[in-house]
């Protein structure tokens, strides 16, 4: 299955969730290749650090910024993988619009900030392009960064309704330090130490909601 | 029969990923866009007014156009420095 990450917003954590569901599925022992559509190249950064560390299970990554070229390497060698996840940079690109073509699943992370919320538009025409062309792309739209707590959460989450492009699934992450700090030695929370046991049990949330 | 229309969309993946705003710059392009003439390139090219004034005096002297004498004079030029 192929699962993109990705929003015309940049600063929605796409990279940090990409790594997230690629390790996720790695553990649970599949074959996962991790592709990095941003030309800031921090995915494959973070994988970097991750296999120069040693650290299993390991995650083949690739940094294709280039629509064109995505599209024909995901062709060619996507079959190889059980699974793929792109990485789509921050705004509007030829690798953002690919991985569009070549996605069954997209996830929308967005914060419960209104510049967030208002800039869903833009993903959602996209989208909406991007279903002219195609068939069978399923759109999910989640809170990330979320408050730990406040009415702002429901009050995004509900803005999704606005967006018929946009499936919301209510599966927040939130705001957690130690996500980052996993993602900075380019591990997932889900095999963090010491043991985050909301950020994990959220991931886990996130991952099932992924892939039903 | 509608005269109601959809709104056009792209009609390929291909126009679709090259929509995009970073599609030019990935793009790769020609250096210079040349320009053919039936089985001729028409190329541009700037010049002093006084030389063009000299070209058209000299073109005229010898009764052929600009461009014949412009043409003849480069291959003479191009001949003597192969030779």
């Amino acid at each position: 299955m192929i699962v993109t990450v990705g929003n015309t917003k940049g600063g929605v954590g796409k990279t940090t969730l990409a790594l997230n569901l690629a390790v996720a599925r790695a553990l649970q022992g599949r074959d996962v290749w991790l592709i990095d559509g941003d030309r800031q190249g921090t995915a494959q950064t973070a994988i970097t650090i991750r296999s120069e560390s040693g650290k299993q299970p390991a995650i083949a990554c690739a940094h294709y910024p280039d629509g064109s070229t995505l599209r024909a390497q995901v062709q060619q060698m996507g079959p190889k993988f059980d699974d793929i996840i792109i990485d789509a940079g921050g705004r509007d690109s030829t690798a953002l619009r690919a991985a569009l073509i070549l996605s069954d699943v997209l996830v929308v992370p967005f914060a419960p900030r209104s510049l967030d919320v208002w800039a869903l538009n833009d993903i959602s025409s996209l989208v909406k392009e991007a279903r002219a062309v195609r068939d069978g792309l399923r759109v999910i739209a989640m809170l990330n960064n979320a408050d730990p707590q406040g009415h702002d959460n429901e009050d995004a989450a509900a803005a999704v309704a606005d967006f018929p492009e946009l499936e919301y699934v209510p599966t927040p992450i939130r705001r957690r330090k130690p996500i980052a700090n996993a993602a900075g030695q380019g591990l997932s929370i889900l095999e963090y130490t010491p043991k985050d046991a909301k950020g994990v049990e959220e991931m886990a949330a996130l991952v099932t909601a992924v892939y039903a | 029969m509608t005269n109601i229309k959809r709104r056009p969309v792209n009609q390929t993946a291909d126009a679709f990923i090259n929509g995009a705003p970073d599609a030019a710059a990935t793009t790769a392009t020609p250096a210079k866009s040349i320009r053919k003439v039936g089985n001729q390139v028409a190329i541009s090219l700037a010049m002093p007014p006084e030389l063009l004034d000299q070209i058209d005096q000299a073109a005229a002297a010898s009764n052929i156009s600009r461009a014949a004498f412009i043409k003849h004079a480069l291959s003479r030029a191009v001949v003597s420095i192969d030779g």
